[in-house]
């Protein structure tokens, strides 16, 4: 018996994506700028060139022909980049002290405690923060920056940095809690960081 | 200024911080992307077998974890054993070390780590907070450039503090749970880019190397721990307690971290400080930012027995609140994966 009806083709959930070029370089596209940004404030902008590139290398070694998928991508190109960093920690944290000395205004910061969330105030203290920032222990610094310079969530930070979730709210907990302090103490001191 | 005025401040600041660096324009990126290009030509190779990507929680032993529970301590590091109680009570328990014995190992066996975590974890920003816990085992070859293998498992119930409630159900410890066995502890996904455990040791992953470059003079020592440490005794103290979690410090080199931390002025003695396990002991703590940290020691042979964090200073949780504890039993096994006997 003859049907009008085409015989069915069976249809096949499409394959998941792979990592090949053509993703790497779609993904260096959409995500090199942000992360040399990032690195760039951690170890300035020279090193940072060396680091981006490296981490792209990086995730084609280890994650070529396997799964992929852009948002974790990312969140490991910022573990690589992360990893990288810390043969740059010395340098990281004299750049860090060296800004914060150059952007320390001359200027009382007594009054900042009256206006918190006055936009010159938090320029006046980015200069004292920075070089607070490079006495952190490092993976403290870590999860801290990656969360208020890469906007990236715990979650991915856990990813990128591969530890529980808890471990990254711990540290950056600890991390504000020491920040919080010294500002409170500089509010209280009228201190004149420069 | 209230914890919220700062935190807005510290927000705005961060964002002002290192803000100045150039950044790459379009050509950069397209630039780059050539770069790239050319180099995954010349760079090109077959796809490598991954080791797992979860890393070692030995290695990381900072999960946030414990009970609801009130203490009574004293907060302020002033409490009832004066610093030259504590340094006696430091010296004593170093004396103790001292004469204990480490269990030695045959080439063919294995250093059986097991801690016991649990704790709170807060979500930033809310006032939600949930409690969870888990056990992680690990076995430690004897030449440690041998596989390693590590087991973590979650422990206990997971569930939201009375009064800290979120939606739905509470996320938990996240997915690093599994067995996984490496060289040298790498466990890590990015082990090709970590530094290798095996060479690069630390307060976290004392090697051999690390523990025999390390000062014997105990007050060298504490200056050690100060400088590695950055937050004077307190950051002193979280050393200690990293490097004794990961069961590979011997009894000699306990005695002289002991020694050493009897240097510190702010360390708080405590008689009877029950660890996770229920296990009671000696505690050393110290305030540490807004918590107060222990570490708890067997009185009978100095032996590291686990850790306590308590909230020190009210806010989402209470003063009093055991924020993390854990507890930390070590052995001998014969076998990689199988418990010592």
């Amino acid at each position: 018996m003859r049907s009008d009806v085409a015989p069915m083709t069976p249809i096949r959930p499409p394959a998941p994506p792979v990592l090949d070029e053509d993703s790497l370089l779609t993904l260096y596209e959409s995500t090199a700028a942000r992360l040399h940004r990032y690195v760039a404030r951690r170890v300035g902008a020279d090193a940072a060139q060396d680091v981006v590139s490296e981490a792209f290398l990086v995730l084609w070694d280890q994650r070529a022909g396997q799964p992929f998928a852009a948002d974790a991508a990312r969140a490991w190109l910022y573990g690589v980049a992360t990893n990288l960093l810390r043969r740059h920690v010395r340098s990281e944290e004299r750049k860090l002290r060296a800004w914060s000395r150059e952007h320390t205004a001359r200027t009382d910061v007594a009054d900042i405690g009256d206006q918190a969330t006055a936009v010159a105030d938090a320029a006046l203290l980015a200069g004292p923060l920075t070089g607070w920032l490079a006495d952190l222990r490092i993976e403290e610094r870590e999860v801290l920056l990656l969360t208020a310079w890469a906007e990236l969530a715990p979650a991915e930070i856990a990813v990128a940095l591969d530890v529980p979730v808890a471990t990254v709210r711990t540290r950056l907990h600890r991390a504000r809690a020491r920040l919080r302090t010294r500002i409170a103490e500089t509010d209280t001191k009228g201190e004149n960081h420069a | 200024m209230r914890d919220q005025s700062l935190d807005q401040l510290l927000d705005a600041a961060l964002g002002h911080a290192v803000a100045d660096e150039p950044t790459l324009s379009e050509v950069d990126v397209a630039k780059g992307k050539l770069e790239l290009a050319t180099a995954l030509r010349i760079h090109r190779q077959a796809p490598k077998r991954r080791t797992p990507w979860l890393v070692a929680a030995a290695a990381v032993a900072v999960l946030s974890a414990g009970g609801l529970v009130l203490q009574t301590v004293d907060f302020t590091g002033n409490g009832p054993s004066s610093t030259a109680t504590a340094a006696e009570s430091l010296n004593r328990a170093a004396d103790l070390a001292a004469g204990v014995s480490d269990q030695l190992l045959s080439p063919s066996q294995y250093r059986y780590v097991r801690s016991r975590y649990r704790g709170i974890t807060l979500s930033w920003g809310t006032d939600e907070a949930y409690a969870s816990g888990v056990l992680n085992e690990a076995w430690i070859p004897t030449d440690p450039r041998q596989e390693w293998m590590e087991r973590q498992v979650d422990d206990g119930p997971t569930e939201w503090l009375p009064g800290h409630e979120g939606t739905g159900t509470p996320p938990g410890n996240g997915g690093r749970n599994g067995e996984f066995r490496a060289r040298c502890g790498n466990f890590g996904y990015f082990s090709a880019d970590t530094p290798d455990r095996c060479t690069h040791g630390g307060w976290n992953n004392p090697t051999p190397e690390f523990l025999a470059a390390l000062p014997t003079d105990p007050k060298e020592l504490y200056r050690r721990l100060v400088a590695d440490g950055r937050n004077g005794d307190a950051g002193a103290l979280t050393l200690v307690r990293d490097a004794l979690t990961s069961g590979r410090i011997p009894a000699a080199q306990r005695a002289l971290l002991y020694r050493a931390l009897a240097n510190a002025a702010g360390i708080q003695i405590t008689d009877n400080r029950a660890n996770l396990d229920g296990a009671e002991g000696m505690a050393l703590g110290i305030r540490v930012g807004e918590d107060f940290q222990e570490i708890i020691i067997n009185p009978a042979d100095g032996a590291f027995i686990g850790w306590r964090e308590v909230v020190a200073v009210d806010g989402v949780l209470s003063k009093g609140t055991v924020r993390q504890s854990s507890a930390t039993t070590t052995g001998v096994a014969d076998v990689l994966g199988t418990r010592p006997n």
